[in-house]
């Protein structure tokens, strides 16, 4: 997940605890493993290395990939499953240089879902193209892991898999969870709290993984129409939804939308911070 | 660009066929509440018609931007009640003179005399700003006030503290300084002089003041997961008028031990207003120890405090904290007290005796022990959190050395005081 | 009494240096859960309230902060 899971628990009972912590490290690592880059033997990965080979995929996959269409059309195309290739060019590392046009462009013929044959749950990819979830395995653990602790065990929780929430039931001395939104002029400081008793957030930032375009900060979050990231994008949003799937597709969505991230994210009329 | 419309109900049905099903409960997420407001009615009553004290305070947080924050709180105080003037019994009726020298009262024979003119209310208020420097830095200023009939503060202080060693340790510096003015009933007497019949004011004079400077140096140091202590140095420094106005010491026969005659005229016995120095030095050590257990927590903690008057205190304090359930806790409370008297203390001045520079027969200036036990009751809620706190004081002094001739001897000169501590609190942010 | 107080000074001096020289004493910071917790804090309002009182009938008082604003309690 590349970033600090937890999941914090209102209960008396250590055995409650326990099960329910190792059930989360275990569905958060079953599902990291499953759809890790870097393992030879992850799903992902023989995806990527089927060269224009049909592949049926298993249900979970399917679901995860027909979840990736559909925010691939309600996006218009500023996201998009076979972006991933793009990290070849964009490092978000602040030393490095950014990317040159043409090493975009040349990228960008690998880019587009629009050339992807996915039937569910048959999928045919061009060879070269890749697919890559990690714009939303993380809230998808975080929503398993969550249904799950509300289907065995009753107690008020809260699944925070970096910075990616859902809670489970309100703690009952306070009423609410108290989540610090960090600031992004003192990484480490909070900028704000927010009270949450039901429901999930989800936030997308460039405090972290940016990179310097022409002296201005850039997020990592790349509109796949352009192969450039969105300009004018906050510099975070987090957004309050009933799931963390949704709540990330939100946030990732108004990153997207540039200049017009409030707008959109109005125009939902969902609860969300915006920090410029 | 902007999409044509609004994509929610599209993104809904996509998550719940990602996730097979969707929550039934509304998202309930907002800003945090930004006030914090902490309220308790307080009372204090000590047994045997002594002082009796109701007390309201009010104290309010309010978080400004991400590195600000003020801070206000309100108290008022009503005294009621009487407290011992200082003068030892006797085995006879003792009349004394009021502090406004407008009346006088009576004690009975074989009674610790205590006066009762004191009704009083105070309202205290203080006012405190804090803002961070940077990210390991923030520093505090504030402004106190409070006023009584005879009484008035008027104070600043400033705080500074630092982080170090990713925030495991950190040192903080204060210093605050306070004038108070002291209007004393009927006048500020003039010191180790008789005490006077109803309506003579000769020996009083007017108004005085005092200046306070407080300086302190400490260091919080997370030690483990569970376990911090803290420990601070204070300096404490007052200058003026330190004697309390209302107390007195009684002048008794060096063998009888019998109250003298007081100044011809008067119809007293001989009592003289006591006289402290008119600077007091103090150097406190404190630290304590707070541990956390899976559910429950407690504090140690001990102070030591040496003063230029010749006192020397030690103070034993220790609370446990036991979260029965979320929603319940209890706290025992024990705090064991034990001082040294004053040099200049003296329960009563023997006639013909060299007088003393200073003198007072205050019993808070004796040698004595206390001991506090109490239990605290919290229920914390979403909305606010409940609290009771019951408590039992007991304090015994010892009379100076010696004191107890005569008459005095083997009687109980400074009476003990046990005091019942009950507080209601509510603590609660909106 | 004066070298009572150089020795206390001494003292308080010698541990505020070797506590502040406890440079890998600690925790990291994912591990400060149990001291943000609410019980971990003193009571402002619960020490101020005591002692208010401690001052009015004993000879010592602060020690945790400042002593507060001053009062004429008798």
């Amino acid at each position: 997940m590349a970033s600090p899971c937890e999941v914090l628990c209102e209960t008396e009972e250590a055995a409650v605890a326990n099960h329910i912590s190792e059930h989360a490290a275990a569905e958060a690592l079953r599902i990291e493993q499953k759809y890790s880059r870097y393992r030879d033997d992850s799903v992902i990965s023989q995806i990527n290395t089927a060269h224009g080979r049909p592949l049926s995929l298993d249900e979970e996959t399917a679901r995860l990939v027909d979840y990736g269409a559909t925010l691939w059309r309600l996006s218009e195309g500023r996201f998009d499953l076979t972006s991933g290739v793009l990290r070849y060019a964009w490092r978000f590392d602040a030393s490095q240089p950014p990317p040159t046009r043409a090493a975009v462009t040349e990228l960008m013929k690998r880019v587009g879902w629009q050339h992807v044959d996915w039937k569910h749950p048959r999928l045919t990819m061009p060879d070269g193209m890749e697919i890559d979830l990690g714009g939303i395995g993380k809230e998808y653990a975080v929503d398993r892991v969550a249904e799950w602790i509300s289907g065995q065990h009753a107690v008020p929780c809260l699944v925070n898999f970096g910075g990616d929430l859902r809670c489970v039931g309100p703690p009952p001395a306070s009423g609410t969870w108290q989540v610090g939104i960090e600031s992004t002029t003192q990484p480490g400081q909070a900028a704000g709290c927010i009270a949450v008793a039901t429901g999930a957030l989800a936030t997308s930032g460039d405090t972290y993984r940016f990179i310097e375009i022409d002296g201005k900060r850039c997020g990592h979050v790349i509109d796949a129409r352009t192969g450039w990231p969105a300009p004018h994008a906050p510099r975070s949003v987090t957004v309050a939804a009933p799931t963390c799937t949704q709540a990330g597709s939100y946030s990732t969505l108004a990153m997207l939308h540039g200049a017009d991230a409030e707008a959109f994210l109005d125009a939902e009329g969902i609860r969300y911070w915006c920090l410029r | 660009m902007q999409l044509k419309q609004p994509i929610g109900a599209s993104l809904t049905a996509a998550a719940c066929g990602l996730l097979g099903t969707l929550p039934h409960v509304a998202v309930a997420a907002d800003d945090s509440d930004r006030w914090q407001a902490d309220t308790a009615l307080f009372y204090w009553g000590e047994g045997d018609g002594r002082v009796q004290d109701m007390s309201l305070r009010a104290a309010v947080h309010r978080a400004l931007g991400d590195d600000s924050s003020v801070d206000a709180n309100l108290t008022i105080d009503t005294l009621t009640g009487a407290s011992p003037s200082g003068a030892v019994l006797s085995n006879s009726v003792q009349t004394f003179t009021r502090p406004s020298g407008a009346g006088s009262y009576q004690v009975p024979a074989d009674t610790t005399p205590l006066d009762d003119s004191f009704l009083d209310t105070r309202v205290a208020i203080a006012g405190t700003w804090q803002q961070a420097l940077g990210e390991s830095m923030r520093w505090k200023a504030g402004v106190t006030a409070s006023g009584e009939f005879d009484y008035q503060h008027y104070g600043a202080n400033a705080w500074l503290e630092r982080d170090f060693n990713l925030r495991n340790t950190t040192l903080y510096a204060g210093a605050a300084i306070g004038r108070d003015d002291i209007r004393p009933v009927g006048g500020a007497p003039l010191p180790l002089t008789a005490m006077r019949g109803v309506g003579d004011n000769s020996s009083k004079l007017a108004d005085d003041s005092k200046d306070v400077l407080d300086a302190l140096l400490g260091i919080t140091q997370i030690l483990t997961r569970r376990s911090l202590v803290e420990i601070t140095y204070s300096y404490g420094q007052s200058t003026g008028y330190l004697t309390d106005p209302y107390k007195v010491l009684t002048v008794v026969d060096a063998v009888s031990g019998l109250p003298v005659a007081g100044s011809p005229g008067s119809g007293l016995n001989l009592y003289l207003y006591e006289r402290r120095p008119d600077s007091r030095t103090k150097h406190s050590v404190f630290g304590e120890w707070r541990h956390a257990f899976d559910r429950d927590s407690f504090a140690l903690s001990y102070r030591f405090m040496a003063d230029d008057w010749g006192i020397r205190s030690h103070t034993v304090e220790g609370r446990y904290r036991r979260n029965l359930r979320p929603g319940l806790y209890i706290e025992p409370h024990l705090r064991y007290y034990q001082q040294g008297a004053a040099d200049f203390y003296r329960t009563e001045l023997v006639n013909g005796a060299i007088l003393p520079q200073f003198a007072s027969a205050d019993y808070r200036l004796a040698q004595g022990d206390a001991l506090t036990a109490g239990l605290k009751l919290g229920r914390p809620s979403p909305d606010g959190e409940f609290s009771v706190r019951l408590e039992y004081y007991r304090q015994t002094a010892e009379p100076s050395a010696g004191s107890g001739i005569g008459y005095l001897a083997n009687r109980e000169l400074v009476p003990p005081l046990s005091a019942v501590i009950a507080q209601f609190g509510y603590k609660f942010s909106f | 009494m004066t070298k009572r107080y150089r020795l206390l000074r001494l003292l308080t001096l010698a541990t505020l240096l070797a506590a502040s020289g406890c440079a890998s004493v600690g925790v990291k910071p994912w591990e400060r859960d149990l001291h943000a917790r609410s019980d971990m804090q003193p009571s402002e309002l619960d020490v101020a309230i005591d002692d208010h009182i401690y001052f009015s009938k004993e000879a010592s008082s602060g020690g945790r902060g400042f002593a507060g604003g001053g009062c004429g309690c008798n």
